[in-house]
């Protein structure tokens, strides 16, 4: 927490699987990453990695019968997450990490005002006076950007537009500076312009307070514009993590290959769009050897037994730079070591610039 | 450096409307009041509130005011009584003050306003109120227990206008209408079953007492029993079809088979059982009314939170580290009470044609507490003649309030539904 080498969030192999009817999904399976002070680590990936459920967990949401938190550790503040008793838990959501979600239109209660639900957020981790708490509200709206906070505290849900709503959200989120945030998708539902204001707005209060954002998103450009280091999530697990200049400039998975060749890019000449052939394996069945490799490129259908065997873990093969894949140089003799990057790089206000 | 967030973003975000905010129900009364006979719906019913509520001013047999002729000391005097005020009853007083602090309250708020600064002031009022109408509930039964030193007044209105003939009174200002219910009076086995006269508008029933009087007063027992049977049966059914639609699985297999285990249940028979027991109680009519009536406000309520409990912002209550109850009761409750209150509605209009339906057998409410079902009985049997002013009056005041409690569930039904996915 104060050190500013020890990281704020430390997820280690962390296993969240659900039991269906299909048999165990295994919606994560072995997870790991550090986010530091006043980071942003990208989780990306496509529907259905796993990545939304990482996020989950960590703030241990998920309904404990059908979920199973079958191994692994979260290391937080000096506690292990995953076996905290659910009165810490409660304390820790909202007060030390706090969530915003991807549909800011249906994520304030409808019959209650701004004003109820921000001072309940407050007061729920501060002891506050009422009066106290109705400032300090006021305060979290003017800090992202709405104009008339006083007023806005008595109006309903309805009548804000879907901007709004989301840095109410995010006003509610901070109101009690957190030292992580949770961005579960959330700018997806909203439209560029909004989407612009919102990450910056998230940038410049992460200026101010220093917290660790876990900016979770399947959009390459928002992660190319607001991420410090990059995890790339493909079928529960992670396949490639980097900071965020190494990933875009040297890509080594087939799959983040792949995804950067998806983006559609605008002004050249109109050729088809490219696509990743194949489907996501069903969480329920996944194969023995690697996930990826029926989708792979690299393999084009010639599977070798190497990656038959099993999932390549994630190694460094190159400094700052992990990946699990059998085609990367360097591959066989990397060593296997925690990913963890206590990267911040430096963001000039113009654009995107190399190292 | 701690810009919070630049020109770019506060432009894009100025209001553009001034309307003032209004709420879910503000929005869905709107929608309510726009049919006029929705409207006149509430007016009746609110106008049966009223009645209940200051009947002992309108139907008394007991004068407001009178001077007696006493003889005190050996000498005639003149002494002013309030016979009508000394006999009111706790209850009376209750429902008076009761009815006060509602339209103060009422007042209040409109005057505090809706602004989100002065939350505590209605805070603070609300928490007065409940203080004020609990201290008032006990301060006036305590009081009415101990002043009812002087028996009961036996004078009836003939007793009193023979005194003022005689001359033995003079001064009296009598109620609208002059009869009471006939708790007090002596029964005039030589005046029953007159039809409408000037002295009684609505003629007699078979105890010589007046009709008109009887009905004004059956108003009491009409809402008391609509309100508080569908209040057990709403706290009931709130807590199991919360828990039921929140907890899936296991509490939903037992609480279904405790819906369905209730539903079975034949009320009717069910109350002859225990009055074959215990006696006519009206408490006891009105709680198994409520005991037995919570099902179908379970099964809207876990229908409700089954839907509810994967809408964004109840993970987002969690999200903030709310605890279970306060998810449950405070963010998904005043969500899924929409189709509740139509069903209370429903509820309260079944309520009053139970009631009159058991009082009509002869099982309801002890005389002689009036009740419209047990004045329908009296209205004749085939074999004796048929005395329609006894049967037009108390029917049709059920059938217009049975009506009415239907017009206000329909009304509120559509108000709620529909209109707001259109939000102005």
């Amino acid at each position: 927490m104060t050190d500013n080498n020890q990281p704020l969030l430390r997820v280690r192999g962390l296993k969240t699987y659900f039991n269906t009817e299909n048999g165990l999904a295994l919606a994560v399976d072995g997870v790991s990453f550090s986010l530091f002070k006043n980071q942003t680590l990208a989780l990306v990936g496509e529907s259905g990695c796993g990545k939304s459920v990482t996020s989950m967990s960590v703030m241990r949401l998920l309904p404990q019968p059908p979920t199973i938190y079958a191994g692994g550790e979260i290391h937080f503040d000096d506690r292990d997450l995953l076996h905290a008793p659910e009165a810490d838990m409660q304390k820790i959501r909202g007060g030390e990490i706090a969530m915003i979600f991807q549909e800011p239109m249906t994520s304030l209660n409808p019959v209650f005002t701004i004003g109820d639900q921000i001072v309940e957020a407050i007061t729920l981790h501060q002891q506050v006076s009422m009066k106290q708490a109705v400032d300090i509200a006021e305060e979290a709206l003017r800090r992202v950007g709405i104009s008339e906070p006083r007023r806005r505290l008595s109006e309903y849900p309805h009548q804000l537009s879907g901007g709004m709503k989301q840095r109410v959200m995010i006003a509610m989120a901070l109101a009690c500076e957190p030292q992580v945030l949770i961005a579960d998708e959330p700018t997806t539902a909203l439209d560029v312009t909004i989407q612009a204001q919102i990450l910056e707005l998230m940038r410049g209060i992460q200026e101010s307070s220093g917290m660790g954002i876990l900016l979770i998103t399947h959009d390459l450009g928002v992660v190319a514009e607001n991420a410090d280091v990059v995890a790339v999530m493909y079928a529960g697990k992670i396949v490639e993590y980097a900071d965020v200049y190494e990933l875009f400039a040297n890509p080594l998975h087939p799959y983040t290959r792949g995804l950067l060749n998806c983006v559609p890019k605008l002004g050249g000449e109109s050729t088809r769009l490219a696509t990743i052939a194949g489907m996501v394996p069903s969480p329920t069945r996944y194969p023995v050897g690697c996930r990826f490799a029926a989708r792979c490129t690299e393999c084009q259908g010639h599977i070798r037994e190497k990656e038959m065997a099993a999932h390549p873990e994630l190694r460094e093969v190159k400094p700052g730079h992990w990946v699990a894949t059998w085609h990367a140089q360097g591959y066989e003799s990397a060593p296997q070591t925690e990913p963890s990057l206590a990267f911040r790089r430096q963001r000039a206000k113009a654009k995107l610039t190399a190292v | 450096m701690t810009q919070p967030a630049n020109n770019l973003a506060t432009a894009a975000v100025a209001p553009v409307a001034d309307a003032p905010s209004r709420s879910f129900w503000e929005v869905a009364i709107g929608a309510y009041k726009r049919r006029i006979i929705n409207r006149i719906a509430f007016c009746w019913i609110l106008f049966l509130l009223l009645l209940a509520v200051f009947v002992p001013f309108l139907a008394n047999g007991q004068p407001f005011t009178i001077e007696l002729k006493r003889t005190v000391n050996g000498s005639e005097t003149w002494l002013r009584e309030w016979p009508l005020f000394a006999q009111l009853t706790a209850l009376d007083l209750i429902l008076l003050f009761v009815s006060a602090c509602a339209v103060a309250y009422y007042f209040i708020f409109k005057r505090l306003g809706r602004e989100y600064a002065e939350r505590e002031k209605r805070f603070t009022a609300r928490a007065l109120a409940l203080v004020i109408v609990i201290g008032a509930a006990i301060s006036c039964s305590v009081p009415t227990l101990i002043w009812r030193t002087t028996p009961l007044n036996p004078y009836d209105y003939r007793t009193y206008q023979q005194m003022l003939q005689t001359g033995d009174a003079r001064g009296a200002v009598f109620t609208v209408v002059h009869w009471g219910y006939g708790e007090q009076e002596p029964l005039r086995a030589q005046r029953r079953f007159e039809g409408p006269s000037r002295d009684h508008w609505l003629g007699t029933d078979g105890n010589g007492r007046d009709a008109l009087s009887r009905l004004l007063w059956s108003s009491r027992v009409v809402m008391g029993i609509g309100f508080i049977a569908i209040s057990i049966s709403l706290a009931i059914g709130v807590v199991i079809g919360g828990f039921m639609g929140y907890f899936v699985r296991k509490v939903d297999l037992i609480g279904m088979r405790l819906v369905e285990i209730f539903e079975s249940i034949p009320v009717f028979i069910l109350i002859l059982i225990f009055i074959a027991f215990y006696g006519r109680n009206i408490i006891m009519i009105m709680v198994i009314l409520g005991i037995t009536g919570w099902t179908g406000i379970a099964r809207f309520v876990r229908a409700e939170f089954l839907k509810l409990r994967k809408q964004d912002y109840v993970q987002a209550a969690k999200a903030i580290g709310l605890p279970l109850h306060r998810v449950l009761f405070r963010h998904m409750l005043p969500n899924g009470l929409t189709p509740v209150i139509v069903v209370v509605t429903f509820g309260i209009a079944g309520t009053v044609m139970s009631e009159s339906a058991l009082s009509f057998l002869g099982v309801g409410v002890e005389p002689p507490t009036p009740s419209w079902g047990s004045m329908l009985n009296e209205a004749g049997n085939p074999a004796e003649e048929f005395r329609w002013w006894l049967a037009i009056a108390p029917g049709l005041m059920i059938f217009l309030t049975v009506f009415a409690y239907n017009i206000i569930g329909e009304g509120l039904r559509d108000a709620i539904d529909p209109r707001l996915n259109k939000i102005r």
